[in-house]
């Protein structure tokens, strides 16, 4: 046991945390990265990479459902902490460096699993795998046996693109028996005539950098999205922002996460992480000069870096189709290029944190309602036709809400 | 200008393995520092993936999906193996250029397996990721190679460090030397040629895997570039070439010195997206690396 013990030490020096937003908990999501970077801890982009599942907010039906599916996909040692407000996050996360280390709990819940077990061609051959795996379970502290079984409950068909909400073979020819009774994708033309398989796979609502709730169900061809349907679980009112009492401070906090999102997605993350770091200083409470002086920083670094520049160029552009009305919701959003969009929220945040006094009126900001975003309606509309990373792009450079009244609503309410 | 090297026994090949691994080590605390972590980090990593259990996914290949994990490092030993650390190696090929360069060709299948192999969308996308992103460095890189092959007059890794001696190719191969450090980065599935591992695809061919398999791709990227890093200090840095120190210092003292830069470079520069990198590899870097290898035949043939 010493070894196991050792090694459950070290690992939770580095637990891995998916963390869940659900819709109208922006303020908890942000405590919750911020308990996270103070633990050195690491956010998880899937399931699978996961030993932590941070639920921030309190999830509606459908969501609920959707966090048992990710439950299920986390290989463990697992545990699960829900945070509903923002002063439980260090409670939260020490409970969870505590069950990580249970090792009798998280035997028995190795165990538990393996009741719902479905014994396919693919778990007998599992089982041929058991000594290889006869070591690490022991390192487990397992008896050795339901290491693979012990997935068998995640792999009843909510497991192809993954993070989804298990009904992505819905449409598919069930008739027609394939190993794990998956039927084989459908052909179809794709863009450039060529026959290639659709897949029917939903986007979100659990995905890093994505909007809280978001589902975008979309046809694939390759990585090109050639249809989608989007909308939102469970929507609410408003987005939770933290309200820091500041009316500056607000609009620093919630610029500085738009850009730390963008970038994140852009795949720069190191500057994503100096977006966030501002971010929290905001929160912090630092001196605002000391804020502004941070933002001039982040604004020289991603304006010089002509990568990011042509990375992010012309996406929007190319999603507006011949003859599309211009009056159409989202439109708008189209005019502005992300690269943009990106300077004009670090200009906002700079303009926050140079403004003199708790009034924004002066610098020509009145809300920190989410000005940018655009309703789930019109979303498909930007998407079609462009590939994944595109699409990604796009949804981080917009923001989708489920009703945008409500949005600004929300916001001014505070 | 036949070099002497040494070909030691099959035996010693754990000891290039350690060696490799090592350096992915290094280069692992490097990259936990530079962000902001500790020196330890890649060590509580490693324990928290020993302690995690393997995923089983339904319909998944299960041999291609582990093959594609496990065989990134073993394309990085059989990489090192053609690289002389000073006097020794483990195999004197004649074509060793040649044979490091399939090495990484097999990287491709490599990664392409481990997306495919999962039967997850968001992994199978990495995959494709990852094939877009090795048609736009794939050329350039092999040009890359060439130059000092051509400099040296053979395919023969000694000579190749040989002919360094008194100017090493680093000097007036300076375009190939760049071009070559960006393709072992574009391999090695990093940084900026990370869009195959990407956080907006969940991780891409890293989305479905835990455990020792995520442990093994980990490893494996790292070890691929502190392969790619050790076969640009033979061709480019004169291999054991130095004063004072034994030459098989010196060959470990560069290649932990350029896998050290490129740890720290790659940071600084966002994902590049692979459908727009291979009209830049193809239309700006691969004339470039053509105008290189110009020169540098050039130059032999004159000289």
């Amino acid at each position: 046991m010493g070894l196991n013990e050792l090694l459950g030490r070290w690992a939770v020096r580095r637990a891995h945390v998916l963390v869940i937003e659900v819709p109208g908990a922006a303020g908890v999501r942000m405590a919750v990265e911020r308990g996270l970077t103070a633990r050195s801890w690491v956010q998880a982009t899937s399931p699978a990479e996961a030993d932590v599942l941070a639920v921030c907010g309190s999830a509606g039906p459908r969501m609920s459902v959707v966090i048992a599916a990710v439950w299920d996909q986390m290989p463990g040692p697992r545990t699960r902490v829900d945070v509903v407000g923002s002063a439980g996050v260090p409670a939260a996360l020490n409970a969870a460096a505590v069950a990580l280390l249970d090792s009798d709990a998280q035997r028995s819940d190795a165990t538990s699993r393996l009741g719902s077990w479905t014994d396919t061609d693919d778990e007998r051959d599992a089982g041929d795998e058991n000594d290889d795996d006869h070591q690490r379970d022991e390192s487990n502290g397992n008896d050795g046996n339901d290491g693979e079984a012990s997935h068998g409950d995640m792999d009843i068909g909510e497991d192809h693109g993954h993070m989804d909400m298990g009904e992505d073979h819905g449409d598919m020819a069930m008739d027609m028996p394939m190993p794990g009774g998956i039927g084989l994708a459908e052909g179809g033309q794709d863009r450039d005539g060529l026959e290639m398989d659709v897949l029917h796979v939903p986007l979100g609502p659990v995905l890093p950098h994505w909007p809280p709730g978001l589902v975008l169900t979309c046809t694939l061809q390759g990585d090109v999205v050639v249809q989608a349907t989007a909308e939102i679980v469970d929507p609410v009112a408003g987005r939770g922002l933290p309200v820091t009492g500041d009316a500056r401070r607000d609009v620093l906090v919630d610029r500085c996460d738009d850009v730390a999102r963008l970038l994140a997605v852009a795949g720069w993350g190191s500057a994503a992480a100096q977006a966030r770091q501002l971010r929290d200083d905001a929160l912090d409470g630092v001196a605002l000069p000391v804020c502004a002086a941070g933002v001039a920083r982040l604004t020289r670094r991603v304006t010089r870096s002509r990568v990011l520049g042509w990375s992010l160029r012309g996406l929007c552009t190319a999603t507006r189709a011949p003859g599309q009305d211009s009056s159409a919701a989202g439109s708008d959003v189209l005019a502005v290029e992300l690269p943009d969009r990106l300077r004009g929220w670090l200009e906002e945040a700079a303009a926050a944190a140079a403004a003199p006094t708790g009034s924004l009126a002066g610098v020509g900001l009145t809300d920190v309602a989410f000005t940018d975003a655009i309703p789930p309606v019109a979303l498909p509309q930007l998407v079609t036709g462009l590939d994944l990373a595109a699409v990604r792009l796009i949804v981080a450079g917009t923001g989708v809400v489920a009703d945008l009244t409500a949005s600004a609503a929300g916001a001014r309410a505070r | 200008m036949a070099a002497d090297v040494v070909t030691v026994s099959v035996a010693w090949a754990p000891l290039a393995l350690l060696l490799v691994v090592a350096a992915a080590w290094w280069a692992a605390c490097l990259d936990a520092v530079v962000s902001g972590g500790r020196w330890g980090a890649p060590a509580a990593e490693a324990a928290r993936l020993l302690r995690q259990r393997r995923r089983t996914l339904l319909a998944a290949d299960r041999l291609l999906w582990r093959l594609g994990g496990g065989g990134l490092l073993v394309a990085a030993l059989l990489m090192v193996a053609v690289i002389p650390l000073g006097r020794w190696t483990l195999s004197d090929l004649g074509v060793g250029v040649v044979w490091f360069n399939a090495m990484d060709v097999l990287v491709w299948a490599l990664v392409w397996m481990a997306g495919w192999g999962a039967n997850s969308t968001h992994a199978l996308v990495g995959g494709y990721r990852f094939l877009a992103q090795a048609l736009a460095y794939e050329l350039p890189l092999m040009f890359a190679l060439t130059a000092p092959a051509v400099g040296a007059g053979s395919l023969r890794v000694a000579d190749v460090i040989a002919a360094q001696h008194g100017l090493w190719f680093v000097v007036w191969m300076p375009v190939a030397f760049v071009v070559f450090c960006a393709c072992v980065v574009a391999f090695s599935v990093q940084g900026p040629f990370a869009a195959a591992a990407a956080a907006d695809i969940g991780g891409g061919v890293l989305a479905e895997v835990s455990g020792v398999d995520r442990l093994l791709l980990l490893v494996g990227r790292y070890a691929l570039l502190a392969a790619g890093s050790a076969f640009a200090v033979v061709a480019f840095f004169g291999g054991g070439d130095g004063p004072w120190l034994p030459d098989w210092v010196w060959t470990l003292v560069k290649t932990f010195a350029v896998l050290s830069v490129l740890v720290l470079v790659r940071r600084r520069v966002p994902l590049l997206r692979p459908d727009r990198l291979v009209e830049v590899g193809w239309v700006l870097v691969l004339p470039l690396t053509l105008l290189q290898l110009l020169v540098v035949s050039v130059v032999v043939v004159v000289r």
